[in-house]
């Protein structure tokens, strides 16, 4: 479920992945984003990271021997601007904007299937043909099953914030508004 | 009637046979931001502005403002039960309202649910609350008379099927009164022009007081109420003018001629003001929106007559502005003011004096009505006109001094008797013959030698004394056909003089 994210955010995920697209260093930007990030997640760190009048510590923080030779330059001179602006509270953010330009600009979908029971391999193979459409490669749909008896039958496809529901349910409820 | 099973068999053979959508697309996004009405959800990034969201168990909203990663909704009803987190989809659909002959008679909601308790709505179609304006190519002029019943209104600001009146006036001065004597008169007068009154921001207990009074005039059963109170929701009463538009575009396109009147588009004004600041768009002049001139002007656009290809059918509006204290230069009445086909300018001073309706006929205009006008009614207005501008004139000056020569002195007694004759009971709108006759007997002079006391029984008297003696020359009135539209007839205006002199000789007794 997509829960909101920062726009500010958004505009540093824009301008890493400006740096990152010529020089493909797209999974070492990943990488050290995700050290980051992680490092981000822990509670304490992150009421430090977060609090805007304490950016001074971060700065010291930054040049600390443990992350020079962790971090690449490039990384570190992200944290140096993000801190200077205060901003490095948006880091989980930045990540998770990156991680969808990254897919974007590799072309890979981030597809979560729901059908009412599990589906064997050939089913799956379909499944992956048919939402890659015709003309693209299947690879780049990266798959999430997930089983809902609920739906009763057939499948629901969700992909970002869009919904194709071809499931029994469905069906049913739009037979249910159609007739009251 | 017995249904049979047959039908039921056929109609169900029908939506099923009809159902042949498999694939249900939809856009979901999350609830953010929840209060006072207004939603802000992340996702739903292919929602289009005006969709109808659906919030689940039943409450809907309305898509407004389309941003970067969120969209700003107004909750459609209740949303006590929208919570932050609650899934939205989209439903592809604008916000619509049922139509048709099913709502005559009835008090909705602007979601065309109702709220009379009197079982639900059968609405064979359904219309979306925005639509774009009828084109140029699409409309005519003004050119059929709507008749008010007002003797003040018809006679000197006449109204046409399809403009734009602007009803303006401090509160308690007899807005809603004028609309509701317009309703009445349609029903009394059989003109088969269907009324919408939209009531917005008003308390409930007025509504059900306009309820029972248009039940006992006989005039609901003509007449669609929508009704946003109160305290009904900001999107509620933003939403209820458009709603009841969509209602009357219904007869409009279908050839059939509509009234409506938005009592009042002041309050419509601060609920879109309350609505566009929780959705933070800039505050302008008074905090009103920017678009809050558009919110009205493409409203009022949709009140057209349409041409002959598209059906000639009308849809007629009063907006209704209150103001205060007589001040017509504040934003919302100079943005309506400008929109509308001429304004009625209801004033207090002249409520207070006893001259109801009050309408001031200095500060009044209609600007497109005159060509709607009946030749015999155009024929004494001009008259009128004339000699309620002079008499207005001297009246200012007339109180200062006391030595007036003899044409002044005239005009004062010719002026006082027609503002006498101007006066009207409320729920008493009069048939345009009995109108017609009782103005010419005032610019005919007849009402110069009588008491202003006795005007008003002197009209009455008159009326019923044409109806049962005369009751051709009503019919005369009504079909007249004349060329020159600045005097009536010669032969007809003989024929009634002969009538009044037959009156006055045979049944009149001055009270002194």
């Amino acid at each position: 479920m997509a829960t909101r994210r920062s726009l500010a955010a958004k505009r540093y995920a824009e301008a890493i992945a400006v740096i990152a697209g010529p020089a493909a260093s797209w999974d070492a930007w990943l990488e050290d984003l995700g050290i980051v990030a992680a490092a981000v997640a822990d509670p304490g760190a992150r009421a430090i990271l977060s609090d805007p009048a304490r950016s001074d510590v971060v700065a010291r923080f930054i040049d600390a021997p443990a992350l020079r030779a962790g971090l690449r330059e490039e990384t570190r001179q992200l944290l140096r601007v993000m801190a200077h602006r205060r901003a490095t509270g948006l880091l989980p953010d930045v990540l998770e904007w990156f991680r969808e330009l990254v897919d974007d600009a590799r072309g890979i979908r981030r597809v979560t299937v729901t059908s009412a029971v599990a589906l064997d391999a050939d089913q799956l193979r379909r499944v992956r043909d048919s939402v890659a459409g015709p003309g693209s490669d299947p690879a780049g749909v990266v798959l999430t099953l997930d089983v809902d008896p609920e739906i009763i039958g057939g499948l629901v496809i969700r992909e970002g914030d869009r919904i194709r529901d071809v499931s029994v349910r469905a069906r049913l409820e739009t037979l249910r508004e159609r007739m009251s | 009637m017995a249904i049979r099973s047959e039908d039921i068999v056929k109609s169900l053979v029908d939506q099923i046979g009809g159902f042949d959508q498999k694939v249900r697309t939809s856009n979901v996004g999350t609830v953010v931001e929840v209060g006072d009405g207004i939603a802000r959800i992340y996702g739903v990034s292919q929602a289009m502005s005006g969709e109808l969201l659906d919030f689940g168990h039943g409450t809907m909203g309305m898509a407004l403002n389309l941003e970067e990663e969120t969209v700003g909704a107004i909750i459609l009803g209740n949303y006590q039960a929208v919570a932050e987190g609650t899934e939205v989809t989209t439903t592809g659909r604008i916000v619509e309202v049922p139509v048709g002959d099913g709502l005559l008679g009835r008090v909705v909601s602007p979601l065309g649910e109702p709220l009379d308790g009197k079982g639900p709505i059968v609405a064979t179609e359904f219309r979306p609350v925005e639509v774009v304006a009828p084109g140029v190519i699409m409309r005519q002029e003004v050119r059929t008379p709507l008749q008010t019943g007002v003797k003040a209104i018809d006679t000197m600001i006449p109204i046409g099927r399809g403009q734009r009146e602007l009803i303006i006036g401090d509160r308690a001065t007899g807005k809603t009164a004028i609309i509701v004597d317009t309703i009445i008169n349609q029903a009394r007068q059989k003109t088969g022009v269907v009324c919408i009154y939209v009531a917005i921001g008003q308390k409930e207990a007025k509504v059900s007081q306009l309820v029972r009074t248009l039940e006992e005039n006989g005039a609901l059963s003509n007449t669609i109420i929508v009704v946003a109170s109160a305290s009904a929701s900001a999107s509620l009463q933003y939403l209820a003018p458009y709603a009841g538009c969509a209602m009357g575009e219904y007869y409009r396109d279908k050839g059939g001629d509509a009234f409506i009147a938005y009592d009042d588009l002041t309050k419509h004004a601060w609920a879109y003001r309350q609505v566009s600041l929780l959705l933070k768009r800039p505050p302008g002049r008074e905090a009103y929106p920017g678009d809050v001139f558009y919110c009205h002007s493409r409203l009022l656009e949709r009140a057209a007559r349409l041409s002959e290809e598209y059906g000639g059918g009308s849809l007629t509006a009063f907006p209704v502005i209150e103001t205060q204290l007589g001040d017509l230069s504040t934003y919302i009445p100079t943005n309506v003011i400008s929109i509308t086909d001429g304004q009625i300018f209801l004033q207090g001073d002249l409520f207070n004096a006893g001259i109801r309706p009050a309408v001031n006929v200095g500060l009044s205009v209609s600007r497109v009505g005159g060509a709607a006008q009946t030749r015999a009614m155009r024929g004494v207005a001009g008259r009128l006109r004339l000699d309620m501008a002079r008499y207005r004139e001297l009246a200012a000056f007339a109180q200062f001094g006391s030595d007036l020569d003899r044409a002044t002195q005239a005009q004062l007694t010719r002026g006082q008797r027609l503002q006498e004759l101007l006066k009207q009971p409320q729920y008493g709108p009069m048939p345009v013959e009995d109108q017609v006759i009782a103005m010419y007997a005032g610019v005919a002079g007849r009402l110069d030698k009588i008491d202003v006391a006795d005007v008003g029984r002197y009209e009455r008297e008159l009326l019923q004394y044409l109806r049962s003696s005369h009751p051709e020359l009503c019919e005369r009135v009504l079909n007249e056909r004349q060329d020159s539209t600045s005097r009536l007839n010669a032969g007809l205006a003989e024929a009634l003089d002969a009538a009044f002199g037959e009156f006055e000789s045979r049944s009149w007794r001055p009270s002194r």
